[in-house]
């Protein structure tokens, strides 16, 4: 009879070199077993749901440019709404606190703002407006790109306050800056805080209000400002991106499959300093 | 019959290493059995042209640009004017490739089958299928292989790796494991010089955390406490040199641990042989070279399990750590200083013994079978490039498919346009050299 086949590369063996280990045969039927069979992938809706919510913090991002280009372009004074936006504040605070309002930090930071505006606004003012847009265009891409990394991180305020410091010097007047810097840490700062606490209470008339208004002044003013084309562009690829791109992660997500333990098995083992 | 080989690898003289030794110990011992190698790699340093080793061996040194460690730029055609007329020249008959990590072997594999000739791979490393690399290397692995003639791994857990990375059907792959010059690791005569009851433990690696330099600077000051008859050999440099200087700073094992730092290849045999144990604490390993040596050395081997390390070597030569922590192989080398101690282990026939396991003859020789199949098979083959094609269209999911294909046919097109530039008669063919008969 014949000698049954070891898994040894020591021993002389009566099979050829080519001979397979049975053993492994059957952890590949079972691997193929765990890959073919249908796999739990987060649900469409969810995907779409949280495409949906990056989505609307880029639409708060493209306020703070419809905020310059009424300032810059069209010269509207902006005292009476920031001084609206900045009451508004105020109140949503207490009725959504129900409690003390802290004043003395926002007045704190305020007057810091009120204080760094003429510094802001001469900051970068030999710098020619080309390079302006185009350093402006790159931190609104870093800023974008660090609210999609770490929601919670200062990083992207800094980056925020950065780009506002850089497109200060193309404004008017010392006023001017100091509304575009509240008004742009109230857009996209205290309006996003907002509108996750709508969401956390389960508010979702308000949310649905507060998105469908964001959309509405973006969408505008594109309409107003570059013509029908570009709305129907920009609207296409956002359609396409909040939901066609889930479509494709959910595909990543079953074909990506690392096969749990049965693939894991050649990786590096990790040391165990016991 | 005798072949027309060329092994094509981005690593070879003067580099040294496992990959190294192992082409140039195949092709010595193919060049005995009577069949002709050449080899190809990239230049290195002013070491470019046409060089010969000993008995004959040929290397191409290819004037290549290199990208990352020894690794040529990835272009996929770039290389074909110059790999097709080495291949013209030296008439061959078998492209053997070796390495996942090396572009130059990829892209022979590539050029090899779309200029009709038999391919092999042989791969030595084992890959995980998460991370960036392995996925990038695994995508490139299954676009070379998709019509290579056979897989030759170093272990059975290398080759289920590779069936399972690159899609290949396991018979496919055969796998033949390296070897050892075993007259080069030969046991000192005669242990008298050293002193009774003292033992010597000693570890030669790469100091990289996956060779398990971590475990190690935590275990030796462990078994140093234990066992006050025990001392260290450490040989090797790498990333965690420091961590091994600050932990014998730390535990003042100054007289009991000495640090050799980088050995050269010949040098290894006379540091091992000053040792009673070799320790190996790898946390990945496709086959463990350094085991079979030190075994051959007459050292008893504690290992840890990972890989194809238990494949290797005979339970009487080995204590086996069944898990990569510090308490398991301090609990492994503590078994095997107590074996030695009250010598219930012989060691002085572990040489002969390795001797008769790993031999390059032997290995060359399953080789050659594995050369003789594919030309056998070869005649029953469809290799037109429509059904090389095809492979390349069913081979993945669809867009790596149109990749594959897109490559292929740019492939073919820059084949045609060399052939009609080029010809394949203005190419001289090289004369061979002149070896007795066999």
């Amino acid at each position: 009879m014949k000698q049954r086949w070891n898994r040894l590369l020591w021993l002389k063996q009566d099979y050829p070199d080519n001979y397979t280990d049975p053993d492994f045969l059957d952890e590949v039927l079972e691997l193929r077993k765990v890959q073919s069979s249908p796999r739990s992938t987060s649900s469409y809706c969810k995907v779409v749901r949280d495409f949906l919510l990056f989505y609307h913090r880029v639409m708060n991002t493209g306020l703070m440019y419809v905020t310059f280009a009424l300032l810059n372009h069209y010269r509207l004074d902006p005292i009476y709404f920031t001084g609206a936006l900045t009451c508004l504040a105020f109140i949503v605070a207490v009725l959504f606190h129900h409690a003390a309002v802290p004043v003395k930090s926002p007045l704190i930071i305020i007057f810091t703002m009120l204080v760094l505006s003429p510094v802001l606004k001469s900051l970068s003012r030999t710098m020619s407006s080309d390079s302006i847009w185009t350093i402006s265009c790159w931190l609104t891409a870093c800023y974008i790109l660090s609210i999609f990394l770490h929601t919670e991180s200062i990083v992207s305020t800094n980056i925020l306050v950065s780009n506002v410091a850089v497109l200060a010097s193309r404004l008017q007047s010392t006023t001017d800056v100091f509304c575009f810097l509240l008004i742009c840490m109230e857009l996209n700062v205290l309006l996003p805080y907002l509108e996750k606490s709508l969401r956390a209470r389960h508010f979702h008339t308000c949310y649905a209000i507060a998105f469908m208004a964001n959309n509405a002044v973006v969408y505008y003013f594109i309409t107003s400002c570059r013509g029908w084309m570009y709305t129907i562009i920009f609207a296409s690829s956002s359609l396409s991106f909040v939901f066609g791109l889930p479509r494709y992660f959910i595909y990543w997500q079953q074909n990506y499959y690392k096969g749990g333990e049965l693939l894991s098995k050649w990786d590096a083992k990790t040391p165990i300093l016991d | 019959m005798a072949y027309n080989i060329a092994m094509v690898c981005d690593f070879f003289y003067p580099q040294l290493g496992g990959v190294e030794f192992h082409i140039y110990h195949l092709s010595q011992k193919l060049i005995k059995l009577g069949h002709s190698v050449v080899v190809i790699t990239h230049a290195y340093g002013d070491r470019t042209g046409v060089r010969y080793l000993s008995n004959g061996l040929k290397v191409y040194y290819v004037p290549y640009v290199v990208v990352y460690r020894e690794t040529t730029i990835p272009t996929v055609f770039g290389s074909l004017p110059i790999v097709r007329n080495i291949l013209i020249r030296e008439q061959i008959q078998i492209v053997h490739s070796h390495v996942s990590v090396s572009s130059l072997a990829h892209e022979s594999l590539l050029h090899g089958t779309v200029m009709g000739l038999e391919t092999v791979f042989t791969d030595h490393s084992l890959y995980g299928f998460d991370s960036v690399n392995s996925i990038i290397v695994n995508k490139l692995l299954r676009f070379t292989l998709t019509n290579v003639g056979a897989v030759i791994c170093v272990s059975n857990t290398c080759k289920e790796n590779m069936a399972l990375r690159a899609r290949i059907d396991p018979s496919q792959i055969s796998v033949i494991p390296n070897a050892v010059v075993s007259q080069d690791f030969t046991p000192l005569p005669k242990k008298s010089t050293r002193v009774p009851g003292q033992i010597t433990i000693v570890v030669i690696s790469r100091l990289y955390p996956n060779k398990g330099a971590d475990l190690l600077t935590h275990l030796i000051p462990k078994i140093c406490k234990i066992q006050q008859n025990v001392n260290f050999i450490v040989g090797g440099d790498g990333p965690k040199f420091v961590d091994f200087q600050q932990m014998i700073e730390t535990f003042r094992l100054h007289d009991r641990v000495q640090l050799v730092g980088a050995v050269q290849h010949e040098n290894v045999r006379d540091v091992m042989c000053q040792g009673d144990i070799y320790l190996h604490a790898s946390l990945t390993e496709a086959f463990g070279t350094a085991l079979v040596e030190a075994s051959s050395c007459g050292l008893l081997i504690v290992t840890t399990t990972v890989g194809g390390i238990p494949e290797v070597l005979p339970k009487h030569m080995t204590v086996f750590a069944d898990k990569t922590s510090v308490s398991s192989l301090v609990d492994a080398t503590l078994r095997a200083i107590n074996l030695l101690q009250e010598n219930k282990v012989d060691t002085s026939l572990f040489h002969s013994e390795v001797a008769s396991m790993y031999d390059w003859t032997d290995v060359a020789k399953r080789t050659v079978v594995v050369y003789r199949n594919l030309i056998q098979q070869s005649a029953f083959k469809d290799k037109s490039w429509l059904q090389l094609l095809k492979n390349f269209n069913y081979r993945d999911r669809p867009w790596a498919r149109c990749l594959y294909t897109l490559c292929a046919l740019v492939e073919y097109m820059f084949f045609i346009a060399l052939e009609w530039w080029y010809p394949r008669d203005q190419i001289d063919l090289a004369c061979k050299w002149a070896t007795k008969e066999h």
